[in-house]
């Protein structure tokens, strides 16, 4: 069951790298060729992989232009960040969780999450 | 036979296993058989009000009853069933939303994870301890962070693994989301909450016994301790944390729900589940009917 994910998350990852490398939104034709240098890909399975990312929400099309042209919903870091704030409130006991995650931050990261608490508080006050 | 008695009977059955289940701390011992005393209580509770509603369709009542008259019966079937279709409501908007954000969660899980097949779990690169699971097609999705993998005996990684896996194939995202449903339509006090705390407690340690059985009762117990970072080799008695509770649970017996007061409980839960179908065919319901209207 899990194997089918890892092929499927490993072209969506693909064409979805070439999409956050580029500086602005990308045809079809276009992400072909950028991953033409490192896999043959076929127009239409580049299309369909497009439409799918499109459809879990991790792409978006823009149908204005004749052409369509696809582009990340949002950058790499920031869907990262997505991921591991939905992962810690599904793993539960979100206290014990933040108490971890302070733990393992480096000290800079610590300081600065020290400093927007801070001001949080001052704010609510 | 009256439809109201039948009401008021399915009111008194989930009332009271509710209550059973969640006031005491007996569950804690049977955490399986107190589920099922919980789910015997909801299902004696739909039978008595499937009941009720042939009992007013078919004009089952009794000649002889006069105080409670039909337009009673009436109003008291259709405000249970009201409250049926309010839960149900309210289960399926939070099913909805749930399914809808475990789709986007796999589509980014799809991009950073990685599927491990000897695992039969998919690895997300975090230096937080994370094990969960993201129920969807074809069985749904154990998850762990690669710190975890480095962290833990390859014993206590099974047995995480096997608690998670648990989840998914009891469904048990499903009496959550029924939980947060029966949460959202009753009135925010305090037994609702207690309602959805020892739920979820008791989902848990339902999960942990699939892990003993496939991985033992030590190794899961270590894997707890670990996951909370504690270093005590027995659970201190003192702690009432969930985690604390769930060790004390793995070490105090040696089977999972083998206990007699789980036994005797699993009994209970069978009897509030036939109770409406088997006071009405031994003719019990009438004569309590008859003994609340006179």
């Amino acid at each position: 069951m899990l194997l089918g994910m890892a092929q499927l998350g490993d072209l969506e990852r693909a064409v979805l790298g070439c999409l956050w490398q580029a500086p602005g939104p990308q045809t079809v034709r276009e992400v072909q060729e950028s991953l033409a240098r490192e896999r043959k890909l076929a127009y239409t399975t580049v299309m369909t992989t497009l439409q799918r990312l499109a459809r879990k929400g991790l792409v978006e099309q823009d149908a204005q232009s004749r052409a369509h042209r696809f582009s990340a919903v949002a950058t790499r870091e920031e869907m990262f960040a997505e991921l591991m704030t939905d992962a810690l409130g599904i793993a539960g006991d979100d206290h014990q969780v933040m108490l971890r995650f302070v733990d393992v931050i480096s000290p800079k990261a610590r300081e600065v999450l020290a400093e927007t608490l801070d001001r949080r508080e001052r704010e609510a006050d | 036979m009256d439809a109201l008695c039948l009401v008021l009977l399915s009111v008194v059955l989930s009332g009271l296993t509710s209550v059973v289940t969640i006031m005491f701390s007996w569950p804690y011992r049977a955490p399986c058989a107190a589920l099922g005393l919980w789910l015997g209580g909801g299902v004696g509770s739909l039978t008595g009000l499937l009941l009720a509603t042939c009992s007013l369709a078919f004009g089952l009542g009794s000649p002889e009853h006069r105080v409670l008259r039909l337009l009673v019966d009436v109003v008291a079937v259709m405000a249970a069933w009201a409250f049926v279709a309010w839960v149900a409501k309210a289960f399926v908007a939070i099913h909805r939303g749930a399914r809808k954000r475990r789709e986007r969660h796999r589509a980014l899980l799809a991009l950073f994870g990685e599927s491990v097949e000897h695992l039969s779990a998919v690895v997300l690169p975090s230096r937080q301890l994370l094990a969960y699971s993201v129920p969807g097609p074809r069985g749904g999705h154990a998850v762990i962070s690669d710190s975890l993998l480095t962290e833990f005996t390859p014993e206590e990684i099974a047995s995480v693994l096997a608690h998670e896996q648990a989840h998914l194939k009891q469904r048990h995202h499903l009496f959550g989301e029924l939980s947060d449903a029966l949460r959202t339509v009753l009135p925010k006090r305090r037994f609702t909450g207690r309602f959805a705390e020892r739920f979820g407690s008791l989902i848990e340690m339902r999960a942990d016994c699939a892990a003993r059985t496939k991985c033992g009762r030590q190794a899961t117990a270590r894997a707890l301790a670990r996951w909370s970072g504690t270093r005590e080799a027995e659970p201190v008695p003192a702690l009432d944390c969930p985690v604390t509770i769930r060790r004390r649970h793995l070490l105090a017996s040696e089977r999972c729900c083998g206990s007699l007061t789980s036994q005797a409980v699993f009994g209970a839960a069978l009897l509030a589940a036939v109770a409406p179908l088997a006071l009405i065919t031994t003719g019990g319901m009438a004569a309590v009917c008859r003994w609340i209207c006179h």
